[in-house]
Formats: structure tokens, sequence, C-alpha cells
């Protein structure tokens, strides 16, 4: 079966996203397909390179870069909500004359379009609210 | 056939309430995260006629999953999904 | 693209989060790939119907320009939760948006209205 994931809640402000990352790890693990994985409102602070979490706590984004690079997913962070909140790619970060970009690899910045045909192309979308 | 996803405490939003205002006999509830909390007032869960709870989240706050609602994990979660149609979710 | 019914469940204030925007940028986006879908204010989501709203007083864009753009996405009906709106002391008099039918569902239309999508999309 073909599932999309539409992730709103952003690392560490609630549980949603590490309950997402798990949700997907077992959709994986039983042999079903990711077609995308949305990343939308605070949702994607999931998204940045830039995390430092303490050690001895889950890094939440980087287990999601690993995820993403280690099956090939499609992850989208929304480019309006990422831009509003300072999730940005290198391309943005020039076109807006920022100092730095903190897209992480694996991650790419769409439109809300993506979100839409992640909905006509899965069997199933589950949104992971905060 | 949906499955209700409800992440949230009932003492905290009416997310539970909402869901049980909707929710139609053939239909499955799942409680995650905190939503796990409704767990301790049974009645607010008298309108769910088919109610899973996620055993980690219900462990990692102490809350002992009693009859008749019944434990699943993650990979249990997926097995809903792929057996139910829509999935809602109620959070915050 | 497949033609697979969906529903978006708006349940948030207009103001408490960016969540009442983001879910009709989501509709809108929805509506330009043509995909059939309904909308269903619920719980707290109803009050994003209410006629008077005015939130550039706090410096907000105004929620009613994306919702009065529905219609021209030929979205002209949306639904609205005839037991929220009682808890909120509301009636149906009090909300409205240019271009838009609101139609008054009470729990068993709410349950038809998910039963019949193929995917529910919350916000």
């Amino acid at each position: 079966m073909i599932f999309s994931l539409a992730i709103y809640g952003a690392p560490y402000s609630s549980q949603a996203a590490y309950s997402a990352l798990r949700f997907a790890e077992a959709v994986i693990r039983q042999g079903h397909s990711i077609h995308r994985l949305f990343f939308y409102t605070d949702g994607v602070h999931c998204g940045t390179a830039l995390a430092c979490p303490p050690q001895d706590e889950l890094n939440l984004q980087q287990s999601w870069q690993q995820l993403i690079e280690r099956h090939k997913l499609d992850a989208v962070v929304c480019i309006a909500a990422g831009q509003k909140r300072g999730v940005i790619s290198e391309g943005e970060a020039k076109r807006f004359g920022k100092p730095a970009f903190n897209l992480a690899p694996g991650f790419e910045l769409a439109g809300l379009g993506q979100l839409a045909d992640a909905v006509a192309h899965s069997d199933r979308v589950i949104t992971f609210g905060g | 056939m949906a499955l209700h996803i409800v992440n949230q405490s009932p003492f905290r939003n009416t997310a539970l309430a909402e869901c049980a205002a909707v929710f139609a006999e053939s239909d499955t509830l799942l409680l995650t995260e905190d939503g796990v909390y409704a767990l301790l007032a049974m009645d607010k869960l008298a309108p769910f006629s088919s109610i899973y709870v996620l055993e980690s989240d219900a462990v990692a706050r102490g809350i002992d999953v009693q009859s008749p609602a019944k434990t699943t994990d993650y990979d249990g979660w997926v097995n809903l999904c792929t057996n139910h149609m829509p999935i809602v979710s109620w959070f915050g | 693209m497949e033609q697979k019914q969906s529903l978006y469940i708006c349940r948030h204030t207009p103001l408490q989060s960016s969540l009442a925007r983001d879910a009709l940028d989501a509709i809108l986006a929805a509506a330009v790939y043509d995909q059939p879908l309904e909308i269903l204010f619920s719980g707290e989501g109803v009050l994003q119907l209410a006629k008077n709203l005015s939130a550039p007083s706090v410096q907000q864009k105004d929620l009613r320009k994306n919702l009065m753009a529905l219609p021209m996405f030929d979205i002209t009906r949306v639904h609205v939760c005839t037991r929220s709106l009682a808890e909120r002391n509301l009636s149906l008099e009090q909300l409205g948006v240019d271009g838009l039918e609101i139609e008054p569902s009470d729990a068993a239309a709410c349950q038809q209205l998910i039963a019949s999508a193929h995917t529910v999309l919350s916000f």
C-alpha cells in the first residue's frame, strides 16, 4: 500500500514529529511504500540541518535525515511555511540575501501542490499534528 | 470504516469529544501520545466501540491499559491504517 | 490524476496559530488540481466563519480573503458542525462569507462526510 505523511509538529514542541518518524519506519518495515513526506506549518523545523540537541537526547532531525537518505524517500518542506520560519535552501538564501541556509540534505523545498499530489497518489495519508 | 487517531489529553482540549461526536459504530479509535490519558476517565471512552492504545506511549506515561481498550505498537498502527479508510487525526 | 474525494477538517480558531490559513492554502492548492473535496469546520474552526472577523487589527493577514477565494476555484459550499456552533452560543446567522453557502451539518451529516472521504486532512 502507498502511504504519505503530512507532518505539522515541530521537533521537541510536541511528540507528533517523533510519532511520525516511528510510524514511517513501521510502514517501511512492513513492506509498504512511502510516496511522500510533507512537512508543513511548524513541521518544517524537522528539515533543519543545524539542530544540536544534547548527546543523550534523540536527534530527531538527524533521524529523519537518515531515514530519508537510507530509503531514498521523497521529503518535501513546504516552501512558503519554511521561508516564513527560516528553513531555507542555499538557493533561497541567495535569493533573499540571507547569510546562511539550513535545509538538510535529503529534503527539498516545494509548494503545496506536492501535498495535493500526495493525496492523489497515495492509498493513505496520515496527518501528524502537534 | 474510519480510523480516528487522538493524540490529546481529554483534560486539555476537546479533540476526543469532537471525535466522539462523529464516531460511527464501525469506526476504530487509536489513542496515541497524550491521548492515552483518556484511560484515566473510562466514561469518556464510552462512545467508542473499538479502542486501541499505542503501548509505548501509555508505558511512557505510566498509564495502565484496561479492557475494553487493546494495546498495539507502531506495526499494529500501520495495520490499522491499511484496514481502515479514511484516517482522521484529531490533534491540539 | 485520480479523482478521490478528500475531506478537509478545520478545527482551529482563526488566529491561534497559522493552521487556519495553512488549511485554506492547502485547499486552494488541491482545488487547482481539480481534486474533488469537501470542507468541514468543526470545534473551534467554526469561529473562522464569523461574519465580523477583522484580523488586520492584530497585523495578521485576513483569513476572509482566503475564504472568499474558494468560489473562484468552484468551491461554493462548506459544512459547519451544528454541535460546535451550539456549544459556542453561535447561530448560522452570525456566520457568513461572500459567495459561500454554509451548510449546517449535524453529527450524522459529519459522519457521512467522513465515511465518503478517501482521504481526510485535519488542520
